[in-house]
């Protein structure tokens, strides 16, 4: 699994670009930070590499291929709010959402999902509505979803924002064992990673110099990671 | 008292041994199921301006059609059909065009829209000297004066939402609850996206030449208010649009008012009481805390 971009330069069509180009390729399993100040472009960057959002210049490609056509090996934890406040939906059906358009026979799925409810210790909450939930529950039943369909790339968007101490570590440990026993690539757009630096494979900084505009995104790698820019 | 509610149920059951009645009873059940259908996915993706607006955006087409039909004595029907989808589907087409290009909401951008387009066939009546468009038909419809014909089309659109919105449940569903995480799942969310704004025009467009525009927004939002539905499709939703209408066809009998006012009346009155309830419940609950 190779995610590979090319002199990439994210932004929203019509405004300013985010960053300088830079170019790179994930390739391994390891957690892969975004970091940098608000507004920066890190959550853009990340839609980008999706494909989410197409890129201002440069291109992002996986295995060769465009993002988007290659379902089933990326998956995406957004941001809390990013889920449709109006729509009632139970936990146990948001959470079966992860199995993508073509889930296992409906018992068999079930009983996964009830399983990864157990281990996210949501399943008292299984029927009650998503939106119900506290701003950790719902992280969590973001990150179940996500992990549920086995990815091979996983993103996520400001995931720890709404978790207390004790599930932030439960979360890092979860991805720590995805990345280095499962060889899943995991990145993650946050703002205070310290307490986690051990965890971390390397970071992706979005900088900016006293003379520059836009930012420029360094690559910083913490170990001996299959991650590279150039 | 009870003479007189045998004499009404007489007349009611005499009315319904005509064939227009029938015809009528028939259109409005199908009416209600195909709003039944679109309802959840309309209120859950914050659509319930778009009926509205396109009763509206087809009011030019309207007159265009009407003009055209009398310079060139073609079939008025069918004129009115093309005036109607023509200046529907620019409109809506324009709708999200302003959208994107100025950055707006999206309701902002149809309202914005749909008075223009409004306002532009007011013009082109008060132009068109010795014409008179009847809006009063245009936002309530006449239920009564509708014809097989009529029927046959609003069933063929009620099957063909029916079987999109089965055939593609999941997809519809992922889609409601987050765009971007179906998106990357590879949930079909692009035919969804081309999908659903066809599927929109074809019931107001139906239902404007059956029903009425304002029965049409009215419906499509309605059912969906009152029980907020927990998947795209939903047989409360169906079952109580179809009940909601047919109640509303009840009460335009026995009360002598339009099927189509009687119907939004008797909705917005469920609505109403709904939100009574339910602030008298949540007070009781907060005084017991």
């Amino acid at each position: 699994m190779s995610l590979n971009w090319e002199n990439l330069v994210v932004g929203y069509a019509g405004r300013e670009p985010l960053n300088r180009p830079f170019s790179g390729v994930l390739e391994d399993g390891g957690i892969y930070a975004v970091v940098g100040p608000n507004g920066s472009g890190k959550s853009t960057l990340l839609k980008t590499w999706l494909g989410l959002l197409k890129p201002q210049s440069g291109g992002v490609n996986l295995n060769g291929r465009p993002v988007l056509s290659q379902q089933g090996h990326l998956t995406y934890v957004p941001q809390t709010h990013k889920v449709n406040r109006y729509f009632q939906i139970s936990v146990i059906d948001f959470v079966m959402q992860g199995f993508g358009p073509k889930p296992p026979p409906h018992s068999e799925a079930l009983q996964l999902v009830r399983e990864s409810l157990v281990q996210w210790e949501l399943s008292a909450d299984a029927d009650k509505s998503f939106h119900l939930l506290s701003g950790g529950q719902k992280t969590r039943a973001l990150v179940a979803r996500a992990i549920l369909s086995k990815p091979k790339m996983i993103f996520l968007d400001e995931p720890l924002a709404n978790l207390d101490q004790c599930c932030q570590e439960k979360l890092m440990n979860t991805l720590h064992v995805l990345a280095h026993k499962q060889n899943i690539c995991v990145v993650m757009v946050d703002h205070h990673f310290e307490p986690y630096e051990k965890l971390l494979s390397a970071k992706f900084i979005f900088e900016r110099s006293h003379n520059q505009e836009i930012c420029s995104v360094r690559f910083e790698p913490k170990d001996d990671t299959c991650c590279r820019t150039h | 008292m009870l003479q007189n509610s045998l004499i009404d149920l007489s007349a009611l059951s005499a009315f319904f041994e005509t064939e227009f009645a029938r015809i009528s009873l028939l259109c409005t059940l199908l009416t209600g199921g195909l709003c039944g259908f679109l309802s959840p996915t309309i209120v859950l993706k914050q659509r319930a301006y778009v009926g509205d607006t396109l009763a509206h955006l087809v009011f030019p087409g309207l007159v265009a059609g009407y003009f055209t039909a009398t310079v060139l004595s073609a079939p008025l029907w069918l004129a009115l059909m093309i005036g109607a989808v023509v200046t529907g589907l620019v409109g809506t087409i324009l709708v999200e065009k302003i959208e994107r290009t100025l950055l707006l909401p999206p309701d902002s951008a149809a309202v914005v829209t749909l008075t223009g387009f409004f306002a532009a066939g007011v013009v082109a009546v008060s132009k068109m000297r010795g014409t008179r468009i009847d809006l009063e038909r245009f936002l309530f419809g006449d239920v009564l004066t509708l014809t097989i014909f009529d029927a046959i089309i609003l069933a063929g659109v009620l099957v063909a939402v029916a079987v999109v919105i089965l055939l593609l449940k999941v997809d519809w569903d992922a889609w409601l609850s987050d765009a971007e995480f179906a998106l990357v799942m590879g949930f079909r969310v692009q035919l969804i996206e081309r999908i659903f704004p066809v599927l929109v025009t074809a019931a107001v467009l139906t239902g404007l030449f059956a029903v009425g525009g304002l029965m049409m927004s009215a419906l499509l939002a309605l059912p969906a208010v009152l029980v907020p539905p927990k998947s795209s499709f939903s047989l409360k939703t169906i079952f109580l649009s179809i009940g909601l209408s047919v109640a509303g066809l009840a009460v335009a009998f026995i009360v002598d008012w339009p099927v189509g006012s009687s119907i939004v009346l008797l909705g917005f009155i469920l609505v109403l009481t709904k939100a009574v309830v339910l602030s008298v419940w949540n007070r009781k609950v907060a005084n017991k805390i």
